[in-house]
């Protein structure tokens, strides 16, 4: 278990996170999602010990020991990834900082990158799947990913999905991924976590929070009904409501929509714009 | 048949329905509609996760909710099979009685009593009867 205790941060005066706590369990993949500039990286960068908190502690479980960066896989746009170095000497060097002396080099083979290739001519994508098999030959306990999945093109995503569904089907690892974007991660997620203002929004599991928001397409509902986020259409109005119960749908005169995860965080981020 | 199998399964995101519900209903139609025969090998949880793109650990609940339920035995690593005696009986009753209630709320929007929809489904069976 990841557990983050009173946690104070700020950049310079920007105070992002004020006495914030957060537990993650181990063996989940949890999203971490919210308006720009609301902390997501900063709460990952925190997490991989890329930053100090001001106060508070992050605390990891026991069998990590005593380094638990060690045991923490990073993937971010903002790393700096040895830049001037071929794919070799970034592997020899990568493996003997971290004492491993297995590299699986199955995943880079797909890119289409030669190992005599400097990192700074490497795509997007070829850079986040080679920084993905770097960082998974450290046998890591905990994978924080990065913004960074939808700015890899389809073909390397799928790559870079199929191969995180092995690896957690191989192992207990726990996922923190931070994203704006959810078409082909939703099947991953287990539990939405939605920040605003440095304070937690939404913390739900998936099942639960699917259940929980529904789109009525009505002239109006109920006032009583807990309304999240109203949409105006040309040809209709419609109604996010959250938390949803099945016993409103007797007071409903129109059509109640199951709602996909992107639809249902858009509810929830259009509401900090309106 | 295996084939068939894997290329119906799809999952519905637009759904509210859980991936793991979504997935043993699946597995569960494809027994009642011989589609899984008796003692067949069911696919790893790798294999489904990476092909409906899902978390591995949501097959596991499906197939180890499925041998609660009697359908399938097996274990993890061991591989599942479909149980030779999976009564798929009820299944079969609640599948047919799901597509029979689309077909009938249908009828009722359109104005039709519930003995005239008894007359043309009469109607029907009378005339497979005669072919």
């Amino acid at each position: 278990m990841i557990e983050i205790k009173n946690l104070s941060f700020a950049y310079e005066k920007t105070k992002v996170f004020e006495d914030f706590n957060l537990s993650i369990s181990k063996g989940k993949v949890v999203l971490i999602t919210g308006v720009n500039g609301v902390g997501k990286s900063t709460l990952l960068r925190l997490i991989a010990g890329a930053l100090i908190p001001d106060k508070g502690k992050i605390l990891f479980p026991a069998e990590m020991g005593k380094d638990p960066r060690k045991k923490i896989g990073f993937i971010s746009d903002r790393l700096s990834l040895y830049e001037s170095l071929t794919i070799d000497q970034a592997i020899e060097f990568h493996l003997s900082f971290y004492d491993v002396n297995r590299f699986d080099d199955t995943l880079i083979n797909h890119t289409k990158v030669k190992r005599t290739q400097k990192i700074k001519e490497l795509s997007m994508g070829q850079r986040t799947i080679f920084h993905l098999s770097l960082v998974m030959a450290c046998e890591p306990e905990i994978l924080l990913i990065d913004e960074i999945i939808h700015s890899i093109d389809v073909y390397l995503r799928e790559i870079f999905l199929q191969h995180l569904i092995n690896i957690i089907s191989q192992r207990e690892i726990t996922v923190v991924m931070v994203n704006l974007n959810f078409t082909d991660i939703e099947g991953l997620l287990e539990r939405i976590i939605l920040l605003k203002g440095g304070n937690i929004l939404v913390d739900e599991n998936i099942i639960g929070l699917k259940q929980k928001v529904r789109k009525i397409v009505a002239d109006k509902i109920p006032a009583e009904l807990p309304l999240l986020f109203k949409n105006n259409t040309p040809q209709w109005t419609e109604f996010y409501v959250y938390p949803f119960r099945e016993d409103f749908r007797k007071d409903i005169n129109g059509s109640v929509v199951d709602l996909d995860l992107t639809e249902i965080i858009k509810a929830f981020i259009g509401r900090e714009y309106t | 048949m295996k084939r068939l199998f894997l290329t119906t399964f799809k999952i519905d995101f637009m759904s509210a329905m859980p991936v793991y519900e979504q997935v043993k209903k699946h597995i569960k139609h494809s027994i009642a509609k011989k589609i899984l025969e008796a003692d067949e090998l069911l696919p790893s949880q790798r294999e489904l996760a990476s092909l409906l793109k899902i978390n591995p650990n949501t097959i596991a609940r499906s197939y180890r909710e499925l041998v609660q339920e009697g359908i399938i035995s097996g274990r993890t690593g061991k591989g599942y099979r479909v149980n030779t005696n999976s009564d798929m009986g009820k299944e079969k009753k609640k599948l047919l009685e799901e597509k029979f209630l689309l077909f009938l709320e249908e009828a009722v929007e359109m104005g039709f009593s519930a003995e005239e929809i008894a007359g043309i489904i009469d109607n029907i069976l009378k005339k497979g009867e005669n072919k």
